[in-house]
C-alpha cells in the first residue's frame, strides 16, 4: 500500500429489507421475509424461481424527487442508497476533488430490454413503440447511472462504472481507494447497484442456478441462488476527512482465476490469494479477523470453492456467515451490501447469521454462524466477494485502531 | 498530470487493419468504408474470431468483440510473453458486449422463456470480455472493467497507472474494445448522432455538423512502471491528464496532436472550444491529425488511437536510447497529445518519447 488507508464516513443501503442500515439490520435479527415471485419484470418460468425484491413503498416513501420510468429502477433504488450515504460529506471539500464510482452490470437494460423487444414486434411506422422508448435509451449505457448521480450530488471529479459481474461492488471500493491513494479525489462515493431484470433472471435459469426456494449457503442440499435487488454505497475519504468515521477500510486484494467464463477455479487458489493480498495490505493477521462476511451464494461450486479458500486463508478458523438468505444475490451490489453490512456488524456489535443449515455439508469446514447471529465486539471485517469470469475481490474493514 | 509510466508493447484492430502490423502495411488512402450503401455506413473491421486467433484454444467460440480485444491483446504482449502471472488486466468499453446481450434478450423472448441461451448469457457480461483475456494469456492480478462512454479507455489507463504505481503487479495490460452493432447505430440515430451523408469522413466533416459513422476496434498497451534508477528505458512514456498539458513552447516544437472529433455536432463545437482554451498551450507548428477519418467512431476509438501511437514510437526508438549519447534533445522527442473530446469533459492522453518524466512538464 503506498498511502493511508482511507476512512468510511458515510453509508447508505436499499434492499429487499427497505432503506437504511437500521431496517437491514432488523431484518438480519429476525432472519427477514423469504423470497416471492417477482413482481418488477415478467418471469416467463414455470415452476417460478423466487426472488428478493426491493418492496415499493421504499419509493412512495422517498421525500426525494426519483428518476421515473420503468427503465430507470436502478438509478431509482441507487439514488436512494447513494442520498444516505452522501449525507456524511463535509463541507469543504471541492466538488471536482469528490468522484463516483458504481459497481453494475445491469443498469439500464431494462430499457434496452424494452426497446428490442418492441423493435422485434413492431412495423416502421413513425409512431412506434421502438420510437417512444427511445428517450429511455440514453440510460442503457452503465456510464449513464454514475453520471447521474454526480450531477445530483454536484460531484465534479471522475464519474464511471465498474463491471466485473458480482464482484463489481467491491471491486468499485477498491477501485475508489485507488482514486484517493493517487491523489486524484479527496472523496469517492463507491458502491454498487443492479435491479431485477430479464436479462439475469432468465440467464441464471438458463444455467439451472436458481434455487426453487430460499437459498442455504454451505448446507449439504443447497440448491442455488435466489437473486435479488438492491444498492450500497459508502462515502470514502482520505484520513482524517470526516469527524466520526465509521470504519476505515484497510485493505483490499483482486485477483483472476484465468480458468472459465462462469466457474471459479476448483481449488479456490484465486480466492485465496486475493484472500492473502487484503490481509497483507491490510497489515492484519488471520487471527485478528473477527468475522468472514462471505459471497456464499447458495450454489454447490461457489460455497466449496470459497470454502476452501477461506480454510487455506485461516488455518485456526474464523467465524464465517452469508446474508444472501436475507438480501438474495444482488449481483453487482452484492459485495457493497456486505460491505456496509460490516460497517454496521462493528457498530452494532453483532455478527450476522447464516442460513439454518439442516444438513451440513462433510466438505465444508467452516464455522458458521448460526441464524440468530452471535452478539460479540467486532472490529475486522473480511467481505468476500466472487464473480463470473473469474474475479475475485476482498476487502478488510477494521476501525483503523492498527 | 499523473506521472508517466513506461508503455513497452502495443497492439491494435480495428478498420484499418487485424492488426497494428497490418494497419501500417495499408495506404492512408485505403479507406474501408462498408455497410449499407450511402448515408448509415459504418468503417467495420474484418475481423473474425475463427479465422484471426490461429492456435488459440476456444477461439472459435468466441465473439467478435471478445475476439478484437484477445487479438489486440496478444499483438501488445508479442515481445514480453509468458506474462508474470501476477500481471494485471484493465479494460474499458463503451458499450459491452452488445451482440451477446441481443442474442440472449432474443433466445429469452416470450415463452422461449426456459429455452434461455446460457453461452450466449456468459457472453453478455462486461467481464466476459476480460476472462478469456486473462486465460489465454495465464494472467491471475487484478481484473478489471470499466465503462466510462468515450472515454473508457483513458479511465482504465488511469487505473492501471494507479495500479502499477501502487504496487499492486508487476505490469497491467490496459485496453479498450467497442464492436459495431447494428442495434448500436440505430440507437445512436435515435438521437440524430449518426451522419446521413455517403462520403467517407474527411478533416472538413469532422469539424461540421454531419454526425458520426460508426467503427469498431480494441487497442491495448503494455504499461511497466518507469525507470527511476537510471538504467536504460526500452519504453516510451504515457500519463493519462485531465486537461492538455501546459508544455513549454520551446520544448513543444513538433508537437503532434490527435484530436479524436467524431463528426458530430457537440464534438465538432466543443473541439473548437478546447482548441481556443488551450491555443496558447500549443505550438503553431502542432500537426493535428483526426485518427477517425480512417477508422470510424467508436468509444474504444482512443485506445486504437493510442495503440498506433505507442507502435510507431516504440519503432522509432532507437538503439542509443537510455545510454550516454543521448541528450533527450531530439526533436522527436516531441510529445503527442491523443486528445480526446466528450459529451462531458475532454481527457488526454500525453506520451514522451523517453519514457522518463518530461522536461517542461506542465505547470
Amino acid at each position: 500500500m503506498s498511502g493511508p488507508r482511507p476512512e468510511i464516513g458515510g453509508v447508505g443501503i436499499v434492499s429487499v429489507c427497505g432503506r437504511g442500515v437500521a431496517a437491514a439490520l432488523a431484518c438480519l435479527r429476525d432472519g427477514g421475509a423469504p423470497p416471492g415471485a417477482p413482481r418488477s419484470i415478467a418471469s416467463g418460468l414455470e415452476p417460478t424461481p423466487p426472488v428478493f425484491e426491493v418492496p415499493d413503498d421504499v419509493f412512495t416513501a422517498a421525500s426525494e424527487t426519483l428518476p421515473a420510468g420503468r427503465g430507470r429502477r436502478s438509478q431509482r433504488i441507487a439514488t436512494l442508497a447513494a442520498v444516505d450515504a452522501f449525507a456524511a460529506l463535509p463541507r469543504d471539500v471541492p466538488a471536482e476533488r469528490i468522484g463516483v464510482v458504481v459497481g453494475t452490470t445491469v443498469t439500464g437494460i431494462r430499457a434496452a430490454e424494452d426497446w428490442i423487444d418492441a423493435r422485434a414486434a413492431d412495423t416502421r411506422a413513425a409512431d412506434t413503440p421502438s420510437q417512444r422508448n427511445r428517450p429511455a435509451l440514453r440510460h442503457v449505457p452503465l456510464q449513464a447511472l454514475p453520471r447521474s448521480l454526480a450531477r445530483r450530488l454536484g460531484c465534479a471529479g471522475p464519474a464511471y462504472s465498474v463491471s466485473t459481474a458480482c464482484t463489481s461492488g467491491t471491486q468499485a471500493i477498491a477501485t475508489a481507494a485507488g482514486l484517493i491513494d493517487s491523489g486524484r479525489c479527496d472523496v469517492v462515493l463507491a458502491g454498487g447497484v443492479d435491479s431485477l431484470a430479464r436479462l439475469t433472471y432468465h440467464g441464471f435459469a438458463s444455467l439451472g442456478l436458481l434455487a426453487p426456494s430460499r437459498c442455504t449457503p454451505f448446507a449439504r442440499d443447497r440448491a442455488g441462488l435466489n437473486l435479488g435487488e438492491g444498492a450500497a454505497f459508502v462515502l470514502l475519504g482520505r484520513p482524517g476527512t470526516f469527524d466520526a468515521p465509521l470504519a476505515r477500510l484497510a485493505g483490499w486484494g483482486s485477483t483472476a482465476d484465468a480458468h472459465h467464463a462462469t466457474a471459479p477455479r476448483p481449488d479456490g487458489s484465486g480466492v485465496r490469494r486475493a484472500l492473502c493480498v487484503a490481509l497483507n495490505r491490510a497489515e492484519c493477521a488471520p487471527s485478528d479477523v473477527d468475522w468472514v462476511h462471505a459471497h456464499g451464494t447458495g450454489t454447490p461450486t461457489n460455497d466449496a470453492v470459497e470454502a476452501a479458500a477461506i480454510c487455506g486463508a485461516f488455518p485456526d478458523g474464523v467465524p464465517v456467515s452469508s446474508t444472501k438468505h436475507v438480501f438474495g444475490h444482488t449481483l453487482a451490489a452484492a459485495g457493497a451490501i456486505a460491505t456496509v453490512v460490516a460497517v454496521a456488524a462493528r457498530s452494532a456489535s453483532y455478527i450476522p447469521g447464516n442460513a439454518l443449515i439442516r444438513t451440513p455439508d462433510p466438505a465444508i469446514e467452516l464455522d458458521v454462524v448460526p441464524p440468530e447471529g452471535v452478539h460479540a465486539p467486532v472490529e475486522t471485517v473480511v467481505v468476500n466477494s466472487l464473480g463470473f469470469g473469474g474475479t475475485n475481490c476482498v476487502l478488510v474493514i477494521d476501525g483503523g485502531s492498527r | 498530470m499523473t506521472p508517466p509510466v513506461r508503455v513497452v508493447g502495443a497492439g491494435a484492430v480495428s478498420a484499418r487493419g487485424k492488426s497494428l502490423a497490418e494497419a501500417r502495411n495499408r495506404p492512408a488512402s485505403d479507406r474501408t468504408f462498408a455497410g449499407p450503401a450511402g448515408a448509415r455506413a459504418a468503417y467495420p473491421s474484418s475481423f473474425d474470431s475463427r479465422r484471426d486467433l490461429p492456435g488459440v484454444p476456444g477461439a472459435r467460440r468466441l465473439g467478435r468483440q471478445t475476439g478484437m480485444a484477445l487479438a489486440a491483446a496478444l499483438e501488445a504482449i508479442a515481445s514480453r510473453a509468458p506474462l508474470p502471472e501476477e500481471t494485471a488486466l484493465v479494460l474499458g468499453t463503451a458499450h459491452g458486449a452488445v451482440a451477446e446481450t441481443v442474442a440472449f434478450l432474443d433466445s429469452a423472448r416470450g415463452e422461449n422463456a426456459r429455452y434461455a441461451s446460457p453461452t450466449a448469457f456468459s457472453g453478455s457480461l462486461h467481464a466476459s470480455m476480460a476472462a478469456p483475456i486473462g486465460r489465454t494469456l495465464g494472467i491471475r492480478g487484478p481484473m478489471l472493467v470499466v465503462s466510462d462512454g468515450d472515454h473508457s479507455f483513458e479511465t482504465a489507463l488511469f487505473a492501471a497507472i494507479q495500479m502499477l504505481r501502487a504496487g499492486e503487479a508487476p505490469l497491467v495490460l490496459v485496453g479498450a474494445c467497442d464492436a459495431y452493432h447494428p442495434m448500436t447505430r440505430e440507437a445512436l440515430d435515435n438521437f440524430g448522432a449518426i451522419s446521413t451523408s455517403s462520403q467517407a469522413i474527411d478533416a472538413a466533416m469532422l469539424r461540421t455538423e454531419r454526425g458520426m459513422h460508426l467503427g469498431e476496434g480494441a487497442g491495448f498497451l503494455l504499461l511497466a512502471p518507469d525507470t527511476t534508477d537510471g538504467s536504460p528505458c526500452d519504453g516510451v512514456g504515457v500519463a493519462q491528464v485531465d486537461r492538455v498539458a501546459a508544455w513549454r513552447r520551446d520544448r513543444a516544437r513538433g508537437m503532434r496532436i490527435l484530436a479524436l472529433a467524431d463528426g458530430t455536432t457537440r464534438s465538432a463545437r466543443l473541439h473548437t472550444a478546447a482548441r481556443q482554451a488551450h491555443r496558447s498551450d500549443w505550438p503553431s507548428d502542432a500537426q493535428i491529425t483526426h485518427p477517425a477519418a480512417n477508422l470510424g467512431a467508436f468509444g474504444s476509438l482512443s485506445a486504437v488511437a493510442c495503440a498506433d501511437e505507442a507502435d510507431r514510437r516504440l519503432r522509432d526508438l532507437g538503439p542509443d536510447v537510455g545510454t550516454d549519447s543521448d541528450t533527450g534533445d531530439d526533436a522527436g522527442d516531441a510529445p503527442t497529445i491523443v486528445l480526446n473530446v466528450g459529451e462531458e469533459r475532454v481527457t488526454s492522453v500525453v506520451f514522451t518519447g523517453r519514457g522518463t518524466h518530461p522536461t517542461g512538464a506542465p505547470e
